[in-house]
């Protein structure tokens, strides 16, 4: 039986903002991408408007710190 | 109250002075990744081990808290191993560390939200069907509050934890570096956790890291001593959790001469020994007066 169509939507934005987070963690150059056009970018990654707030609202510091950081660690292994 | 142990990662540079002091080591965690492809030979000295010292094999880059699947490879090279170990248990992180094809190479915080929950559950399921039992889950340490959750760090364990009745294995330099990283009081982060699922506690250190234009972050990197926080932590943890605790001291490299780390878990036995003295005086206050 496959899921209700609200769980699938729900299942299927997840999904689009996990890539989205793991394509900006694994690539410092993704995060530049992302912030030079924040909403453009979210947009093709499929978010829906709910999720968009938040993808908006991420601190550029931050973020750029976290994917310099697992870009340290990758190379370290 | 089950029995306390106290012990530490198994790292190939330390073997030797492991041998030699395995009076002083009540338990072992071999890290699994590193061991899939290991020889005929290897893995049959790590079931000798296992036979000697309770141990565990302690996952890295599974990926439970996601709401995509984890990849059968893992799942089936994880059981594999603890087939031919008999380990005591094995443990993963509830850790995001992919989507759509897209590595991100280390352990990062997923979002706190329902689908992210309903993954990890399903994740949890299969990984008891094809491994045989449940991993003990670790909290990771996150670097940003994970974008789109809906809940707290701990509201989304303690989901993990009680939808799925996994044991906790709680990294208490991890609790402390959100705590540190994101301006929370970490003992009351600990307390917020489900401390009566906790059945086993990694000890490590860390560093504080200051870039140009961003905060400081407190990252856990496993080559600095756990700080004395950390061992304050565990004793809270005590005084709380009636189960027994596996500790683990977790340490990848600038070792430290192993009188050192014989200190560090004669240190983690006292602030458990610290723990259990105030949980028996919460409960029997007039034997401790």
């Amino acid at each position: 039986m496959s899921a209700p169509p609200d769980e699938r939507r729900r299942t299927m934005s997840a999904t689009a903002l996990e890539i989205l987070l793991a394509r900006l963690y694994g690539s410092p150059l993704e995060v530049e991408k992302f912030l030079t056009d924040r909403r453009a970018y979210a947009l093709g990654a499929g978010l829906s408007a709910e999720q968009m707030p938040d993808v908006l609202a991420i601190d550029a510091a931050a973020l750029r710190f976290a994917a310099r950081s697992y870009e340290r660690k990758r190379v370290q292994r | 109250m089950s029995e306390d142990r106290v012990g530490l990662a198994w790292r190939d540079e330390l073997a030797a002075q492991i041998h030699l002091h395995l009076d002083a080591i009540d338990h072992l965690e071999v890290l699994a990744d590193r061991e899939f492809c290991a020889s005929g030979r290897r893995i049959d000295a790590l079931r000798e081990l296992a036979r000697q010292v309770p141990l565990s094999l302690h996952g890295v880059s599974m990926g439970l808290a996601s709401s995509g699947a984890v990849l059968d490879r893992d799942l089936a090279r994880m059981a594999e191993l603890v087939a031919r170990v008999e380990p005591d248990h094995w443990s993963e992180h509830l850790a995001f560390v992919r989507a759509g094809g897209f590595e991100i190479g280390h352990l990062a915080a997923a979002p706190y939200a329902p689908a992210t929950l309903e993954g990890t559950l399903r994740n949890l399921h299969r990984a008891r069907e094809v491994v045989g039992s449940l991993p003990h889950v670790e909290n990771v340490a996150a670097l940003l509050p994970p974008p789109g959750s809906h809940w707290s760090e701990e509201e989304f364990i303690c989901r993990c934890v009680h939808g799925s009745g996994a044991p906790l294995l709680l990294d208490l330099h991890n609790l402390y570096a959100n705590a540190w990283n994101f301006g929370r009081d970490p003992f009351a982060l600990l307390l917020a956790m489900p401390l009566e699922n906790v059945h086993s506690v990694h000890l490590s250190g860390g560093r504080v890291v200051r870039d140009p234009g961003t905060p400081a972050r407190l990252i856990d990197d496993h080559i600095h001593d756990p700080p004395g926080v950390v061992y304050d932590l565990l004793e809270a943890l005590a005084a709380r959790a009636p189960q027994g605790l596996t500790v683990i001291i977790e340490r990848d490299g600038h070792y430290p001469d192993f009188a050192n780390l014989i200190q560090q878990l004669a240190r983690a036995r006292a602030a458990l020994a610290a723990g259990r003295r105030r949980r028996r005086a919460q409960d029997h206050p007039a034997a401790a007066a």
